[in-house]
């Protein structure tokens, strides 16, 4: 079948070419934009079809010359509306387990930069002789000798190649922790703004690439200029548009918990260019805290930034801000404290604004020293903030409480010290640099850590001490592992404990990708609906619609690209459709095209899971499902067969085989990838429906 | 006597965040795309471990030394009744000698040596509403000089 045309001609929101760098062979070539831009639109989608061509066997290891990582932007970057910088990385993850096809995004103002340089993306390959970073300056690609970076901080990186190539200029980097291949490691750019979690910093590590510097003389443009400044005007409502002084404090705050901190200013910043949204919120004037004698600096915060200084209490869990408003992005704009909207006539309203408080985690702070050394740690070394704070700290704590390695003698090299700003240092310098006993160790990644030391006892022990609502104690493990090697993300369990059909849903997104899919998308759906699965969320139809929404979402959002801090708005229901239609300018546009867009562009990944790393559906339920036999808040559980229900009716909505797991002919053929079903067709791996299916017992004998 | 101008209000009245809409939107209404080489107004990113952004742009001096250079005076570069130093571009044909002469540092004529164009503020002077930077700005730290602060600062308190 043929696929929908939009446009005859590229719109001027593209450069128009993605650059292909061989580091092997320090040479280039050019693929043209417009093969993909009509049915794949940018970012993720485009960045998955592109992966899907050009890479013919992606069974290769994440550390490795072959591993290819692509860098796309979308439609949007460079012209003006919200968001206009951000775009994804997409290539096999250091991090996650196993390692396999993923992706991430980032803000900053690289992806502007980038296509006023010409081009919309880059595809990598190869691996340098030595530490090299390449320069695309309009039509003029360089490799230079990076020995001069090396061991460099990433800002202070990035200053040096200010300095070298202008304020105009912008440049993605790794720090130390990438260039001593340790799998927490980011690529970031501006001021934290960063590709983390899958570890892609060890792989531009390995392929001995400090970073890539754009500088650009040419333009792009919004096809819709008149719809381009009606969506930035709308940003600019009364409350935003007012002037924000520097305010000075003498605390952090989260929620009920009230730390001191030394005096500082917190402000705004913003992390893309052309974006009015004010969410960033920084301290000025903060001791440095890897160098107190030297100047002062203005630490950027999000929440990340909030958990290292408090980790006590879990998020509070607004219900209206999970149920309504089917296109719009919760929790995330609950974190940043938007007021839910509704109306005051509700009869519902009490209930959407119904609050319950966070469990009690009870592990560390307030402690703005604590906090500030661990995050400005993440920031210079070039580390995931959100698995250091999450995950590796809370582990520590967790394991300590429990004995656990006093009990096997494990020495950090320093004693543990919650209060101690350079106990966290020091675990940080140990992880960045492969210093200490164990620092290898830590350089593997906090997943991988824990399986040689041994998962059944480092991973599977019960912490205790943690309270629900009614202050009764909660069971969950010391390591907040679910699926793919990722950290519990608004799945109910661990660090913030929602109710079952948030996890459920948001587990159903975990488990058909393959790493923690919370970074572009939450769980959110019609408050009606809600009121009809809510009993018993993994029996009801309506509870795989809100799923296919959320993953529709997703995929758009990391395909125009979008952000998820502040986008689809609850204001603006339609935004995927509104930008695309202002960035390219195409009228013969519906909210049906731009989901079949995201059909396809997402079953696409789940052909490289099938084609590259072997997906099947038990293998995907088994990462998902041990998690959800921990209690939740409320104490809610699934079991077995109440989960494979589930997956069940998801996999007969998509038009998946219910054993493999696989798409049939029909899935394919309905978002016009007929290649790809003859591809698997010539493998054996067009199933039929098999009436016959017969449910697998369950293997963890929960 | 100097003349209206774009000016960015001190930091300790809002704090620039560095969006960079002002300069975008500029480049946007005037010449319909985005780009370091289009725009009357520019945003130097401030270092990263600080965040202290600044805006440049024209000051309609009195003296006007880029109209004094240019070798198309008058068709390319003009100067309003109001003192408004601006380009018609269709006469401009970019020599640059006007970003030369400019007596600020960095020098507020932005150069397209691609298009052989210059670009710079001029106010918005035929848009109506006035100048696009200062509506795109979401925190206003940008204003007129010759108008009052929009806010009264003693009432503003900080960030909320």
């Amino acid at each position: 079948m043929a696929k929908k045309v939009f446009f005859d001609k590229l719109p001027s929101c593209y450069a128009g070419k993605i650059l292909k760098i061989d580091l092997t062979n320090k040479t280039t070539s050019v693929i043209p934009t417009e093969k993909y831009a009509n049915d794949y639109v940018g970012g993720r989608a485009m960045a998955n079809r592109i992966y899907w061509d050009e890479v013919k066997d992606g069974n290769v290891p994440a550390l490795s010359a072959e591993n290819t990582l692509i860098y796309m932007t979308g439609p949007l970057a460079g012209t003006g509306l919200p968001y206009s910088g951000r775009a994804i990385m997409t290539g096999i993850s250091a991090k996650n387990i196993p390692e396999q096809y993923t992706h991430s995004s980032c803000g900053g103002y690289f992806g502007a930069v980038l296509k006023w340089a010409g081009y919309d993306g880059f595809v990598l390959t190869g691996k340098a002789d030595s530490l090299t970073y390449v320069v695309i300056d309009d039509d003029k690609i360089s490799f230079e000798d990076a020995s001069d970076l090396k061991g460099m901080y990433v800002i202070d990186t990035q200053e040096k190649l200010f300095d070298k190539y202008g304020r105009k200029s912008s440049a993605l980097v790794i720090g130390p922790a990438g260039e001593n291949l340790c799998r927490h490691a980011s690529i970031v750019t501006h001021a934290d703004s960063a590709f983390a979690m899958p570890g892609y910093g060890a792989v531009w590590g390995y392929k001995n690439l400090k970073a890539v510097v754009a500088r650009g003389t040419g333009t792009v443009a919004p096809m819709d200029l008149e719809k381009t400044l009606e969506i930035h005007a709308w940003r600019d409502t009364p409350e935003k548009g007012r002037p924000y002084p520097p305010e000075y404090s003498e605390t952090v705050k989260l929620g009920d918990f009230e730390g001191a901190s030394e005096p500082h200013y917190k402000t705004f910043n913003s992390c893309n260019p052309g974006c009015n949204h004010i969410c960033m919120i920084s301290r000025s004037c903060v001791t440095n805290p890897l160098n107190p004698a030297g100047d002062k600096v203005t630490m950027v915060g999000k929440c990340m930034d909030l958990y290292g200084s408090i980790m006590r209490t879990d998020n509070d869990y607004p219900k209206g801000s999970y149920i309504d408003f089917p296109r719009q992005s919760e929790p995330g704009k609950y974190l940043w404290q938007v007021p839910i909207l509704c109306d005051e006539e509700d009869p519902l309203k009490d209930e959407y604004l119904d609050i319950y408080p966070g469990n009690l985690l009870n592990m560390w702070g307030p402690n703005a020293e604590f906090g500030d050394m661990m995050m400005w740690c993440c920031n210079q070394y070039g580390l995931d903030k959100w698995d250091i704070a999450f995950w590796l700290f809370t582990w520590i704590y967790q394991c300590q409480l429990e004995g656990l390695f006093q009990e096997e003698g494990i020495d950090f090299g320093r004693p543990i010290d919650f209060n101690d700003p350079q106990f966290t240092k020091h675990i940080l310098e140990s992880m960045t640099y492969r210093t200490g006993p164990m620092g290898d160790l830590l350089a593997e990644g906090v997943g991988r850590m824990i399986r040689a030391l041994g998962k059944e006892k480092f991973g599977d022990t019960i912490r205790h001490g943690i309270t629900n609502r009614d202050g009764e104690e909660r069971l969950t493990p010391v390591s907040w592992e679910t699926s793919w090697g990722e950290c519990s993300h608004w799945q109910g369990r661990g660090f913030q404990g929602c109710e079952k059909h948030v996890w459920v849903s948001m587990n159903i997104l975990h488990m058909i990708g393959s790493r923690d899919e919370a970074n572009g998308a939450h769980s959110h759906d019609h408050y009606e609906n809600y009121l009809q699965y809510k009993d018993d969320p993994c029996h009801h139809p309506l509870m795989v619609e809100a799923a296919v929404c959320n993953i529709r979402r997703n995929e758009m959002k990391d395909s125009l690209l979008l952000c998820e801090y502040k986008d689809p708005d609850p204001g603006r229901p339609n935004m995927e459709l509104d930008m695309y239609k202002a960035a390219l300018g195409v009228k013969d546009i519906t909210l049906d095209d731009i989901d079949h867009l995201a059909d396809r562009g997402k079953i696409i990944e789940r052909a490289i899971f099938m084609r590259d790393h072997g997906r099947t559906r038990d293998m995907e339920v088994a990462q998902v499902y041990p998690w959800m036999t921990f209690p939740d808040p409320w104490g809610d559980t699934v079991t077995w067969d109440e989960w494979n229900d589930l997956v069940d009716l998801f996999y007969k909505n998509r038009k998946w085989d219910l054993e493999t797991g696989w798409p049939t002919r029909e899935a394919w053929e309905e978002v016009e990838l007929d290649d790809i079903a003859e591809f698997f067709a010539e493998q054996g791996k067009i199933p039929t429906a098999n009436p016959d299916y017969v449910r697998k017992p369950d293997p963890f004998g929960k | 006597m100097k003349y209206d101008h774009i000016v960015q209000y001190p930091d300790e009245y809002s704090h620039c965040i560095g969006c960079s809409s002002c300069e975008l939107f500029c480049a946007l209404v005037h010449d319909g795309v985005t780009g370091p080489c289009h725009g009357g107004i520019k945003v130097e990113l401030g270092r990263l471990d600080q965040l202290r952004h600044k805006v440049y742009v024209c000051e309609h001096c009195e003296d006007h030394p880029c109209y004094e250079a240019c070798p198309k005076k008058d068709k390319a570069m003009c100067v309003d009744e109001n003192g408004t130093v601006y380009i018609n571009e269709e006469a401009c044909i970019g020599c640059g000698l006007c970003a030369k002469k400019c007596k600020l540092t960095p020098s507020r004529i932005t150069m397209d040596k691609k298009n052989r164009k210059a670009h710079k503020c001029d106010l918005c002077r035929t848009r109506q509403g006035g100048p696009q930077c200062i509506k795109e700005c979401p925190v206003v730290c940008l204003g007129l000089a010759s108008d009052p602060l929009p806010y009264d600062p003693k009432t503003l308190g900080g960030v909320k």
